[in-house]
């Protein structure tokens, strides 16, 4: 909070690429305000926001919470299990889940939160592995999610079970940065992303080329990597457009612009400055990647409101698998 | 109906009455975001008409006349005021015309949501209560009457006041009407005694002896 003052104390500045939680973004907003400063913000979030000082590069809701419902319902995975890292992209997204569980038929057997940063969660990984959920949705971050995965695991394998397959851990936030910290079990989960290394486009190869050679120490390129990529593209567009690099000149100049990402064709919408991105589904490998198990056929237009997202589909998604069945 | 929350405006229609500012597009622009459809109005030339069809209002307070307000009112719908001078002039008006929700100028994108979404559902929440007012209204208008016709059922056919209560409730259940307007038949005056409507297939007779068609309470001990 301090560094962004500090930053945004030199006139000269006008935009700031960054910030990663979302209480960050919050935090800096009045002082973006104030000073007619742009915020390139290059993360998945959890939605509930159009700021006219924002461009937002990350997946908004219907991006990546939304596909991954679909997707599990789609498995007939009705049952859920929730366990979050207290504070809003949990509690926003659990609540978009259990919608969508409710509008399916589906249920949440259990929803637990613990401070950011709490280790201790074998209780929950104990009460999980007697309830048996269809899966398991974790919105919990860093070293919480390190000792949960593992926790889980060890339960499910002293119980005899392949926590894999028969109780699946699915997340919007775990990446490939993650994966090299996880140790052991890494492989095996869920993750619901608009970008992962593994994505096959020139795009990507050459990105991921640029990337392994320079920042491997860090993981293979990440959702959060690209949409960094992204974001930094899009700005040196919207000032070649707008011919200066004024805050209002190159706000409405970004609107509507294209760009071939690593993950695909993307476009900035003109109304709500979120962008178009291919939502995709991942399963976690122990080589630090994930193998892409879905993907969307058509980019997906950005609706951070959840306005344009139908009851519906969740019903559809539940009922496709059931057809598939023979 | 008391849980349910409003979380989606999805194609709602928002007006907005406010002089043209950079603020005003500014509000547009988020509820468009939101999917409602926009439309402006002047505030010093409202007319009743221009609710017609909107789903929510957005109404200057410094700029718009009282007519304005009072038009949004009849309309029933949900109104969020704009506020730029914090004085009691202007805010004792937002009392009076009942404001559900406020944004402080100059408005941002950030609080229109939050403004929208208490309007709508406290909106929604008052029209409940006015309905519940109404029935509860009604209800007291008609005990005198329910207490009268207990106590003609009572001399009629020597019951308590319990059984005499629970036929009237039996009946006004079956017939799918209000008791008390089972409680009214039963005291009409009996000026049609031969209407085949109020007589029992078995020749007893009803115990509503008044003209309503249909209403019948089994006279058991007759």
């Amino acid at each position: 909070m301090k560094g962004a003052r500090d930053l945004l104390a030199d006139p000269a500045i006008v935009h700031v690429v960054g910030c990663y939680t979302s209480s960050s973004r919050k935090e800096i907003l009045p002082i973006l305000e104030k000073r007619d400063a742009l915020l390139w913000y290059p993360s998945h979030y959890e939605g509930f926001e159009t700021s006219e000082n924002v461009v937002y590069s990350g997946a908004a809701p219907n991006q990546h919470i939304v596909p991954l419902a679909k997707y599990l319902l789609g498995q007939s995975r009705r049952r859920g299990w929730l366990v979050g890292s207290n504070y809003v992209w949990a509690w926003e997204n659990n609540r978009i889940l259990r919608e969508a569980l409710g509008i399916a038929g589906g249920s949440v057997m259990g929803e637990r939160y613990v401070p950011v940063g709490e280790t201790d969660l074998r209780d929950i990984a104990r009460q999980i592995i007697l309830d048996r959920p269809d899966f398991v949705f974790t919105t919990l971050i860093g070293s919480s999610l390190f000792a949960f995965l593992d926790d889980l695991r060890r339960l499910a394998e002293a119980a005899g079970l392949d926590q894999a397959v028969d109780i699946p851990i699915a997340s919007c936030s775990l990446s490939e940065a993650e994966l090299p910290l996880i140790g052991r079990v890494a492989a095996g989960h869920l993750s619901s992303s608009v970008y992962f290394s593994t994505v096959e486009t020139p795009e990507n190869r050459r990105f991921t080329e640029a990337w392994n050679a320079r920042c491997l120490g860090l993981g293979h390129a990440s959702a959060d990597a690209e949409a960094t990529y992204v974001a930094v593209h899009l700005l040196a567009r919207a000032i070649e457009r707008a011919g200066s690099d004024g805050f209002e000149a190159v706000r409405e100049a970004v609107r509507g612009i294209h760009f071939t990402a690593p993950q695909g064709e993307i476009e900035v919408d003109a109304m709500n400055v979120h962008c178009t991105l291919h939502p995709r589904i991942g399963v976690s490998r122990d080589d630090g990647t994930f193998d892409i198990v879905w993907e969307s056929g058509e980019p997906v237009s950005p609706d951070p409101y959840l306005t344009w997202t139908q009851d519906s589909e969740f019903r559809i998604a539940a009922a496709t698998h059931l057809k598939a069945v023979p | 109906m008391k849980n349910v929350v409003l979380k989606n405006f999805r194609n709602w229609t928002a007006l907005i009455v406010q002089d043209d500012t950079p603020g005003r597009d500014s509000l547009a622009r988020t509820l468009v975001n939101l999917g409602l459809v926009v439309r402006f109005a002047l505030p010093r030339v409202t007319e009743a008409g221009e609710f017609t069809g909107v789903d929510i209002a957005f109404i200057d307070l410094d700029e718009a006349e009282g007519a304005v307000f009072d038009a949004a009112a009849a309309a029933g719908i949900p109104m969020i005021a704009l506020v730029g001078s914090e004085t009691p002039s202007r805010l004792g008006k937002a009392v009076r015309a009942r404001i559900t929700s406020h944004i402080q100028k100059p408005v941002r994108s950030s609080g229109v949501f939050t403004a929208l979404f208490l309007a709508a559902n406290e909106n929604m929440r008052r029209a409940e209560i006015t309905k519940e007012e109404a029935t509860l209204k009604r209800r007291l208008a008609g005990r005198r009457t329910l207490v009268r016709a207990i106590l003609t059922l009572m001399t009629r056919w020597g019951i308590d006041d319990q059984e005499a209560y629970g036929r009237l409730r039996r009946d006004a259940m079956e017939k799918r009407l209000t008791i008390e307007d089972v409680a009214r038949a039963v005291l009409e005056p009996a000026e049609d005694e031969a209407d085949p409507i109020d007589r029992l297939p078995d020749g007893t007779g009803g115990i509503t002896k008044g003209p309503v068609r249909g209403l019948s309470i089994r006279g058991d001990q007759e």
